[in-house]
């Protein structure tokens, strides 16, 4: 995980932790509490490498190589029955999953009468360092191989070198979904056996020839390299190529992180949001209140009306920025009139943008300014309630809130626009 | 072949010598036969005779890419480094290797080019697969398959220029050749295509097949070895070229490798190989130095290999072998730094096995022992598993195509040489009447012309009549022929019909339940299977018919032509000549739409507006893919009741014949001798005719011995093969 990904899980962890201490008992707080845990969950849940391939195509020894222990047994003839989910605990456990989900432990000890139940999956828990971050799902070799697929971030295709990429193999990929090959590695097996380096090189040619488009990287290792004990003196004997494949591995999980972080931080800031807009609306004056719902019904009617095809996006436009200019004045008296908002408004939000046709995509558009009209009239209200503040926690907890919904910058754009900032927003 | 391998197995018989005795002595009995037939039937014997000399038996080496062919192959026919190898899918064109037979002309190498059409076919429309998928989904684009052919053309240009199109349909030929020579024309070449490696591969993307003349290497018949371009590799064309070439083997010898052993993909080649040539399949599990523990790893990879074999083709009893053509060649090369390789792998010690080390002798410190060398020579020869292989390709070879065509012709041989014997001997008893009859009388001598007269009007009467039999015979085989061939035809129509209905039933209740067939591609095999019984079946009864017709023919062709000759020795058909060989089924090998991979198939669901549709195209598709492929098994059924008719009833007629021509000229003979009577009667000269008639009677008499002995020597060759031959063909 990425320095920048570690902050950003400290920052919501951190804000969660401070919402907690307010002790306001709202339910939008409840939720806002309840969201960012499950946010902090989904940013430290291990990356999940899904292990594919043909049959004795060392999947289990890749497996293997990436935990770093010689666990797993692997066998010359068809071997793994079972997918085998390999996962991180404090103490070591094994599960079996019944084909009716239901998870039993079994010691894995052969004389263990669990062992002969026919489980359609096995989890392996152990305390390794590496499965804080990785999750490895070793397959067996299937028809189908996409029902393993569905929780991957990474898929390993693994084959082996001297026979490495044919076209049941090609066929079998062919046959995934295509996102797979966003983080996809092929991994050729068996290095060991090829003796010179030159040998090395063209395999490694004509796979990255063969192969272009399908796969992020390809990495030659030889995953059994202890085994065979003369091994000294062939091409792989130099050069594993386990240490590549993990820092491979490593650098894709490395950008998954990251691009989890940046979805996550999008959802952070939605519900940041959300949430100061409830706690605010919670605590409105009566009078603010029906304004607001005034408002929602007015733009719900136009957003109805351009559905309906009565109504042409710009005049559904002109419109709205209308009737958002009468309720910020009521709202907030001189905001409009004093700052001349609605012109550049109504230039910020229609000069880059080509409308488009009345159609579905216009009404997203439209809906999009709708909600964040909305948002910029509760503000609008909140900041008029917190003239009179009630409560030194509200006011901790609007702090909070303002920063995560502060992270989105269009959000700040907007507060901007309104020509002022909140006086108890943190700096 | 630059070394031999002294091993007990290969001084005990080439492969093939059985087979190559056989054929000698036939040779050897044609040449006598040919002396003693009637000169009209001598073509007859002539041409057995050429057929016996161009006999040979064809080995087709084949397997998955880099499953070790051509290593293997280098083994095999001991001379490492003959066939260039490597670690990338390199064999590009169908090499026939040829032993023990003369080139025509004084090319020692020929290499053939693909013809206009088929290079078009490849490298502009991208082949047969891209022609399927057209087919299934029509406009649809395979990039996979355009990029490859574009990668075809493009190479070819860059390493021939531009009027590299002229090569096409040509062949290049050499009197002599080397390594670089095959390389230009057999392997891929370098996949990055670097400049330094320009002379590999030169003119492998247009070489379609070569054809290699080597002299005897490990055999004593004359045998074409057969490299193959490995099969699933994802250059499709390539797999084309293999499956095309597939159909033409007498043996066939599927090379495994021992860590992925057995595959659905060698299954697949499996099943094909299985509908080509029943019997004749050897399975090769090859590079077993590959496996750490091999005393552990090796049975059980063993053991999963039959098991799997007896579940795909039970009761078949498919020979498997295994070794190591590394070990093979090294045993024959032995390259020190090798040699040194293998035995610092974990899996030398599998070397042990063949008893002649001791375990501290598995060391590179080893090699520089020569005693200690030749054992592990020895010992790497004895457990490459060539000795084995040897020993499984020979019993092959007395089951396969050659062996058949040699039963067939000691067969006819037999007979006509009988016939022989039967007419030598009546010709002798009238020699000798004749001989006695010298001081007959004049009114006997008319007497006997009066005879004389009487049987060649008998005879002229049969001939008249088997003539016009044989034409009415010809007229019926040819309508038993048309009528079996029309009613496999339609036995295999049936068949497609059948299972085209039953598919797309299965596919519209799937459909109509809303269950989109994700991953659903056509069974062909299950189709393919069935059309096999069919055919089969079909090809047995016609077989069958035309077999009893024979049976009934024959007897009544005899019974005329004994009203000529009351011992003729013509013995009613039996056995091994009223069979006739089942031709291979490869047409069922071939590529269809249906078999096109997940990808296409998920396009073609996509168009189709409705279950009931769907249903109707995969039905009218499996149709016309599949009616084809009947057609072509029906054009091969129907050559080989052609051949049968052309050789078992022809050889009936040809030793009637032999007696008719036989009877003439005895008949002839004593015209002719009779007019000498009467003329002896004018100029007495007795003394001297008899010493003629002394003389011919000496040589007649001796003829007849000779045509016993050679009669006896046939008998006895086919029981040899009754016996040898027949019983070593694995039975289930
Ligand atoms: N020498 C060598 N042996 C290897 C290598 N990778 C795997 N093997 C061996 O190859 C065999 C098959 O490996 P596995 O890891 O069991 O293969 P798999 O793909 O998990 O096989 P299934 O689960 O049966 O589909 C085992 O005997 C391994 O020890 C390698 O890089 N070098
Ligand atoms: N260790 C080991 N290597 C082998 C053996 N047989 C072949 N090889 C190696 O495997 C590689 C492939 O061998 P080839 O003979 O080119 O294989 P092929 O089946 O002819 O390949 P294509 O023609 O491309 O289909 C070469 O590097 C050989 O040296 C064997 O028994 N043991
Ligand atoms: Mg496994
Ligand atoms: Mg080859």
């Amino acid at each position: 995980m990425s320095r920048a990904s570690e902050q950003f899980l400290a920052e919501i962890r951190d804000a969660r932790e401070r919402l907690i201490e307010t002790r306001l008992t709202d339910t939008a707080l409840t939720y806002c509490i309840a969201g960012l845990s499950r946010i902090e969950e989904a940013l430290r849940r291990p990356v999940r490498v899904v292990i594919l391939g043909e049959y004795n195509s060392g999947k289990t020894s890749v497996a293997d190589l990436l935990i770093g222990a010689g666990l797993l047994p692997t066998s010359v003839v068809a071997n793994t029955q079972v997918p085998v989910l390999m996962t991180y605990a404090e103490t070591a456990s094994m599960f079996g999953v019944t084909e009716a989900g239901t998870r039993i432990r079994v010691d894995g000890d052969e004389n263990d009468p669990l062992t002969d139940i026919a489980f359609r999956a096995i989890q392996v828990a152990l305390p390794l360092e590496h499965l804080r971050r990785l999750q490895i799902l070793d397959t067996p070799s299937a028809a189908s191989p996409a029902a393993f697929i569905e929780d991957a971030d990474i898929v390993i295709w693994c084959t082996v070198a001297t026979r490495a990429w044919t076209e049941s193999e090609r066929a079998l990929w062919a046959s995934l979904p295509p996102r797979c090959c966003r983080n996809a590695l092929l991994v050729a097996t068996h290095k060991d056996s090829l003796h010179l380096a030159e040998e090395v090189t063209s395999v490694t040619e004509r796979l990255r020839a063969m192969t272009t488009g399908l796969f992020r990287d390809i990495v030659l290792v030889a995953a059994e390299g202890g085994r065979d004990d003369g091994a000294a003196g062939h091409a792989g004997a130099t050069d594993t190529g386990a240490a590549t494949l993990r820092n491979a591995v490593a650098s894709l999980a490395g950008e998954i992180a990251d691009r989890r972080t940046h979805k996550a931080e999008k959802i952070v800031r939605r519900l940041g949001r959300l949430t100061f807009h409830h706690l605010s609306s919670a605590r409105l004056r009566p009078e603010i209140a029906t304004l607001l719902t005034d408002w929602e019904s007015r733009s719900g009617l136009i957003v109805e009306q351009l559905t309906a095809g009565t109504r042409t996006v710009p005049s559904a436009i002109e419109e709205l920025l209308q009737a958002y200019a009468g309720f910020a004045e009521l709202l907030s008296p001189g905001v409009i009139l004093g700052d001349s908002i609605p012109v550049t408004t109504a230039r910020a939000l229609t000069a880059p943008l080509h409308w488009p046709a009345n159609g579905a995509a216009a009404q997203r558009l439209v809906k999009t300014l709708v909600s964040d009209l909305t948002a910029l009239l509760r503000m609008l209200a909140a900041r008029s309630t917190a003239a009179s503040p009630r409560h030194g926690d509200y006011q901790t907890a609007r702090g909070i809130l303002l920063a995560l919904a502060d992270l989105d910058g269009s959000f700040a754009a907007l507060e901007r626009m309104l020509g002022s900032s909140t006086p108890d927003a943190p700096a | 072949m630059n070394a031999s391998m002294s091993g007990e197995e290969t001084r005990s018989g080439l492969i093939g010598s059985r087979l190559e005795g056989l054929r000698a002595q036939l040779l050897g009995c044609g040449d006598v036969l040919s002396n003693l037939v009637e000169p009209a039937e001598r073509p007859l014997v002539t041409d057995a005779l050429r057929k016996l000399k161009q006999l040979t038996c064809r080995v087709a080496i084949v397997g998955q890419i880099k499953s070790g062919k051509s290593s293997f192959i280098n083994a095999f026919v001991q001379d490492p480094g003959f066939l260039p190898t490597s670690v990338t899918p390199w064999t590009t064109a169908v090499t026939n290797l040829h032993f023990r037979q003369t080139p025509p002309g004084a090319h020692a190498a020929i290499f053939t080019f693909l013809q206009q059409n088929e290079w078009s076919s490849l490298a502009e429309s991208g082949g047969r697969v891209r022609e399927l998928t057209e087919r299934l989904v029509p406009g649809f684009e395979p990039q996979l398959l355009q990029r490859q052919a574009d990668q075809l053309r493009e190479r070819a240009q860059q390493r021939l220029g531009v009027e590299f199109e002229l090569l096409l349909g040509q062949a290049h030929a050499f009197e002599s050749f080397d390594a670089s020579i095959l390389l230009q024309y057999l392997c891929s070449g370098d996949f990055a295509g670097h400049a330094g490696a320009a002379a590999i591969g030169k003119y492998s993307d247009l070489t379609k097949s070569a054809d290699l003349y080597c002299d005897h290497g490990p055999f004593a018949f004359p045998v074409t070895v057969i490299d193959t371009p490995g099969t699933n590799d994802p250059f499709l064309i390539r797999d084309e070229i293999t499956r095309r070439s597939l159909g033409s083997a007498d043996v066939h010898l599927v090379v495994l490798t021992a860590r992925q052993p057995l595959s659905d993909t060698d299954v697949s080649l499996l099943r094909i190989m299985r509908g080509l040539n029943n019997d004749r399949i050897v399975v090769l599990i090859n590079r077993i130095d590959d496996l750490a523990d091999v005393e552990t790893e090796l049975p059980k990879v063993i053991a999963y290999v039959r098991q799997r074999l007896d579940a795909e083709f039970p009761g078949t009893g498919i020979p498997v072998v295994h070794g190591s053509a590394w070990w093979g060649n090294q045993a024959i090369a032995f390259e020190a730094e090798a040699v040194a390789r293998i035995l610092a792998r974990r899996s030398a010690s599998h070397l042990l096995r063949a008893g002649l080390l001791h375990p501290s002798e598995l060391t590179p410190a080893a090699l520089s022992n020569s005693d200690c060398r030749e054992r592990i020579r020895h010992s790497l020869w004895a457990m490459s598993g060539l000795p084995s292989v040897y020993k499984a390709i020979d019993m092959a070879m007395g089951a396969a195509r050659p062996a058949f065509a040699l039963r067939q012709i000691t067969h006819a041989f037999a007979e006509m040489a009988r016939v022989c014997e039967g007419s030598a001997r009546s010709e002798l008893e009238a020699l000798s009447d004749a001989a006695k009859r010298s001081s007959d009388l004049p009114q006997d001598a008319e007497e006997r012309f009066a005879r004389i007269s009487a049987e060649s009007e008998q005879l002229a009467r049969v001939t008249a009549n088997i003539d016009a039999s044989a034409t009415g015979i010809e007229t019926q085989l040819a309508r038993i022929i048309h009528e079996e061939r029309e009613a496999l035809r339609r036995h295999l129509m049936a068949t497609i019909d059948l299972h085209a209905a039953r598919e797309r039933d299965v596919l519209i209740d799937t459909l109509s339940r809303g269950r989109a067939p994700q991953v659903w591609t056509h069974e062909g095999v299950e189709l393919r299977r069935a059309l096999a019984g069919a055919f089969h079946e079909g090809f047995r009864n016609a077989a069958e018919r035309l077999t009893s017709f024979h049976a009934r023919v024959a007897p009544e062709l005899h019974k005329l032509t004994a009203s000529l000759m009351p011992d003729s020795a013509l013995s009613d058909p039996h056995g091994p000549t009223l069979s006739i060989a089942e031709p291979t089924i490869a047409p069922l090998s071939r590529l269809v739409a249906l078999d096109l991979d997940t990808s296409r198939w998920r396009l073609f669901w996509s168009r189709q507006p409705s279950p009931e549709a769907s249903g109707a195209r995969i039905e009218a598709l499996i149709r016309a893919e599949f009616s084809p492929v009947a057609d072509e098994l029906v054009q091969l059924a129907e050559n080989a009741f052609h051949e049968f008719s052309a050789t078992t009833i022809t050889w009936s007629f040809g030793a009637c014949r032999n007696i008719q021509h036989a009877l003439r000229r005895r008949l002839e003979f004593l015209r002719a001798e009779y007019e000498e009577t009467r003329r002896a009667a004018v100029s007495p000269e007795s003394a001297q005719r008899a010493t003629e008639t002394a003389e011919r009677l000496r040589a007649q008499d001796q003829r007849v011995k000779d045509n016993q002995t050679l009669t006896r020597h046939l008998e006895h060759l086919i029981q040899y093969m009754d016996k040898v031959l027949h019983e070593e063909a694995p039975r289930p």
